[in-house]
């Protein structure tokens, strides 16, 4: 009882934060409920007994993206969305066949027969630390690596994007200093 | 039942631990910061009280005494100053955000210390009982993400507050923060690796049974009390809220018990970061020479008390650097983020892989 209690809160948060994200005019309000949302998922899976994957999803999506995403906003300084005159029903037409689109597996849910499926996750060690990284290491061995060479290719380019050279000349020395 | 009045008590008993060690550095950074500016400090409230009170009366020469050391002082006369000043909330902005940002800025770190585990285990009765409220197996990631969010409540405090100084401090604050996250997150995967382990508890008894982490990564352990007080932004760290350029940064606009929330969390910060220190580096609650009966009640006392004086020593340390040493430039603090720091910890950590792998 007390489990189901639990799932709806968190979910009905997640929720409310997933609206607040598209309602908010604000581009920080619609920011801090975005961290509300991914924050009351990692809750989710913190309530499943996960809790490295619980950890995972604060550090890397509320921790670490959002920080960056909230940086923009406040060095662009973007107060608020302008108003703009839209044609209301070709908007809502489009909304309808989005919205569709992503609701239609859930429909497709609500028929299926999950009479076999077991009612809470049994195995122990599911979603820990030491099962993600033995898989990490061995079954996924290839793509794990793959995605770090990616990652380490986007820190170079960062870093020569943010680098104080334009036409071969330094900014620097533009600047005089 | 009983279970859920142990897990109660635990979570009230950390509190407590939390604004003990709170005040603790408020009085030591009011009057150490007297002593080494030659200065006297606070030492007036609380010496002139009078009382014929049968009750009182006992008290009068602790409270004088308490008084004389500035304790009243810290304790009693800056609270009641903070609860009876305006709440001065600026316009053309949103009052909700406005109030968070505090909040937003002390609940992960309070949260950050459920991790923590403050004494070894004991048995009453039946119960087994480990003075750790939140008991997940990977406590020191946990500590990492709460950490992590803290950066939320300075950003909504520069950007609520609707003010260039305010907005400058908070844009320092949180580069600050997220450049010397990344080396204390590498000094942490170093830590896990010299361990084999991510749970904290499980750190203190492998350092108990062998030696303290000090003595494996003496430079782990000094990267990350210099990644502490960068990530308490202060010592010679305190750019978001140099006074001479920056009026006082992030909290400019804030007054009373907001103010005070600020300061409550920098200082709860401050004393997790020597909390973690101490249970990765200095054997928690070991006192090297003395053992007691495992799950013995004497010995969760005495190796609480160790705990709470390892702890409270290195936050004595940390008020007493920041006080005497002078402030970074800005770009200064930056480089040594980057260019020192991080390579060193970076380093660090793959020696630590070698010698875990060959030897």
């Amino acid at each position: 009882m007390l489990n189901v209690i639990v799932f709806c809160g968190l979910s009905l948060l997640a929720l409310t934060g997933a609206l607040g994200v598209v309602v908010f005019k604000n581009p920080v309000n619609a920011a801090f409920s975005l961290i509300l949302s991914l924050l009351a998922v990692a809750a989710l899976f913190a309530s499943l007994q996960t809790d490295f994957l619980a950890i995972a999803q604060v550090i890397v999506y509320a921790g670490a993206i959002m920080v960056m995403v909230l940086f923009v906003i406040m060095l662009l300084n973007i107060r608020s969305l302008p108003t703009r005159k839209v044609n209301a029903f070709l908007m809502s037409v489009g909304a309808a066949l989005t919205s569709l689109t992503f609701v239609s597996p859930l429909i497709y849910l609500l028929f299926v027969d999950f009479e076999g499926a077991p009612a809470k996750i049994t195995r122990q060690e599911f979603g820990s630390a030491e099962a993600i990284g033995t898989r990490l290491f061995t079954e996924y061995l290839v793509a794990f690596e793959s995605a770090t060479l990616l990652l380490l290719a986007a820190l170079v380019a960062a870093g020569m994007i943010t680098r104080r050279v334009k036409a071969g000349i330094e900014l620097d020395s533009q600047l005089g200093n | 039942m009983i279970p859920f009045l142990i897990e109660l008590l635990k979570i009230a008993f950390l509190l407590q631990l939390i604004f003990a060690f709170a005040s603790l550095c408020t009085w030591f950074e009011r009057k150490a910061s007297a002593l080494i500016q030659n200065r006297v400090g606070a030492n007036r409230a609380g010496v002139y009280l009078k009382s014929d009170n049968f009750f009182l009366k006992p008290f009068i020469p602790v409270l004088k005494f308490l008084g004389i050391l500035g304790v009243v002082n810290t304790l009693f006369c800056d609270a009641v100053k903070a609860i009876f000043k305006e709440d001065f909330v600026p316009s053309h902005t949103s009052r909700f955000l406005h109030t968070l940002a505090p909040f937003a800025s002390v609940v992960p770190i309070f949260m950050a210390f459920a991790v923590i585990p403050f004494a070894p285990d004991f048995v009453i009765g039946t119960h087994l009982i480990r003075p750790q409220v939140a008991q997940i197996s990977v406590g020191i990631l946990f500590v990492f993400a709460m950490t992590a969010l803290a950066v939320y409540g300075v950003m909504l405090a520069g950007w609520s507050s609707d003010n260039k100084f305010s907005l400058l401090g908070a844009l320092r604050a949180s580069a600050q923060m997220i450049s010397y996250e990344i080396a204390m997150g590498t000094i942490f995967v170093t830590m896990i690796l010299s361990y084999a382990t991510l749970d904290l508890y499980k750190m203190v008894e492998l350092q108990i049974d062998g030696v303290w982490g000090v003595v494996n990564q003496p430079l782990s352990f000094l990267l990350l009390f210099i990644v502490g007080m960068a990530e308490t932004k202060r010592g010679p760290f305190d750019l978001p809220e140099s006074e001479s350029e920056l009026v006082a940064g992030y909290f400019t606009e804030y007054s009373g018990m907001k103010f005070l929330l600020f300061w409550l969390g920098e200082f709860a910060e401050i004393a997790l970061f020597s909390m973690i220190l101490t249970i990765l580096f200095l054997g928690g609650w070991h006192l090297p020479g003395v053992s007691f009966a495992t799950n013995s009640l004497l010995g969760t006392i005495v190796g609480h008390f160790v705990l709470v004086l390892k702890t409270a020593f290195l936050c004595l340390v940390q008020i007493t650097l920041r006080w005497t040493l002078p402030r970074f430039r800005y770009d200064q603090l930056m480089r040594v983020g980057w260019n020192v720091v991080l390579p060193i910890s970076l380093v660090n950590l793959f020696l630590t892989a070698v010698v875990k792998v060959f030897f």
